[in-house]
């Protein structure tokens, strides 16, 4: 039943676990461990896939891969356009092209199915609007806190937070406290100048 | 299709490093994303649907001995506060911390009780063996694993004789 290398395992003692003993999707206790697992099995676990390794030129004709001369050239790469072989050929978002244009893509933030990390620029802002107000004793801190966070709210609007909905309640909520706090700074300064003139 | 439809939320969320990360399943349409939100930052982890070799769960001891403690903690409160009310005759100034503080032991116990058994998944591909920590529930990884296994299996298609889904199996 089990391919070479895909073997049942127990995930608390790392033992093998004989296909016969371990029945996909039934709780099965280790025969070393005793724990017990539950395995849900696919297709692909039975699958052995093999990688592409391209094909070699035959005749002079032949078109070759920009990247390994010597391999026959199956496609264009849908970025840049250059000729290349399987092994080079990269399948993402329906798109196929070569691993430069997928290392540019990743940087550039072309390829969304590649982007791994965002900064969630609105709850930063949010906390350093709101969390100097709400710990008292650094109310202090909005002198500096409250014009970064309208700044960070007002240069990164347009920003994409998460790949996940967002709504923009963090961006309006650090404008307006901070905008508030700026305002009572302002006003403070104001009447201590005032009071100090007079 | 809007970027909210885009993605179907998993039962299952769980916090990581004392409260500071949580980590959450969703269903994409070619792929599964584990999200692991830093507090500023999201990290996001893709498995497509087509390189899914299985997915396992298993059960750990964590609810056990999780409930004696809790419950053990709630136990002792409570024979100190009806000890401070029959016996020791405590004025309020004794009982309402006494009584406030068991209420907080017995509602922890009763939470984690309710919240049912716990276990550790798994999900296997041809080159990784990844936890996913949001199903350390029984319960929603029971319902996530059956909503991910409809949506792997229409893709992948079913192994061959059919068997029972999970959920058939649990009768949930």
């Amino acid at each position: 039943m089990d391919q070479p290398g895909a073997s049942l395992f127990c995930t608390k003692c790392d033992r093998e676990l004989p296909a016969s003993i371990a029945k996909p999707r039934t709780l099965t206790p280790c025969p070393s461990c005793g724990v017990k697992s539950f395995w849900v099995l696919f297709p692909a676990f039975h699958e052995v896939k093999k990688g592409r390794a391209g094909e070699s030129l035959l005749v002079d004709t032949d078109a070759g891969c920009f990247y390994h001369p010597q391999k026959k050239a199956e496609l264009a790469c849908e970025y840049c356009g250059r000729f290349i072989c399987a092994l080079c050929d990269v399948e993402i978002e329906g798109k196929h092209l070569c691993p430069p244009c997928v290392e540019s893509g990743k940087q550039k933030g072309r390829l969304k199915s590649l982007d791994n990390h965002r900064v969630l620029y609105d709850s930063v802002a949010f906390t350093l609007a709101v969390l100097p107000l709400a710990v008292v004793v650094f109310i202090y801190f909005t002198f500096i806190t409250a014009p970064i966070a309208l700044f960070m709210a007002i240069r990164f609007w347009n920003a994409p937070t998460g790949i996940l909905h967002r709504s923009k309640w963090r961006m309006v909520v650090a404008i307006l406290i901070s905008s508030l706090e700026i305002a009572g700074w302002v006003a403070l300064v104001y009447f201590l100048i005032t009071r100090g003139i007079d | 299709m809007s970027l909210k439809k885009e993605y179907q939320r998993l039962p299952g969320r769980r916090y990581l490093s004392f409260g500071v990360s949580r980590s959450s399943l969703w269903l994409g349409k070619d792929h599964l994303l584990q999200v692991i939100n830093r507090g500023y930052t999201e990290e996001y982890r893709r498995y497509q649907y087509t390189d899914i070799q299985a997915i396992i769960f298993r059960e750990t001891p964590t609810w056990q001995r999780l409930n004696a403690i809790l419950g053990g903690i709630s136990f002792v409160c409570l024979l100190i506060l009806a000890l401070g009310f029959t016996v020791w005759r405590w004025d309020e100034f004794g009982l309402i911390p006494m009584a406030t503080a068991t209420f907080f032991w017995l509602l922890l116990f009763v939470i984690h009780l309710a919240a049912g058994r716990t276990c550790v998944c798994h999900l296997r591909t041809a080159v990784r063996f990844e936890p996913l920590p949001s199903l350390f529930r029984m319960r929603n990884a029971f319902k996530a694993i059956a909503l991910m296994q409809r949506r792997i299996e229409s893709v992948q298609g079913t192994l061959a004789p059919p068997e029972t889904t999970i959920e058939e199996q649990h009768g949930s």
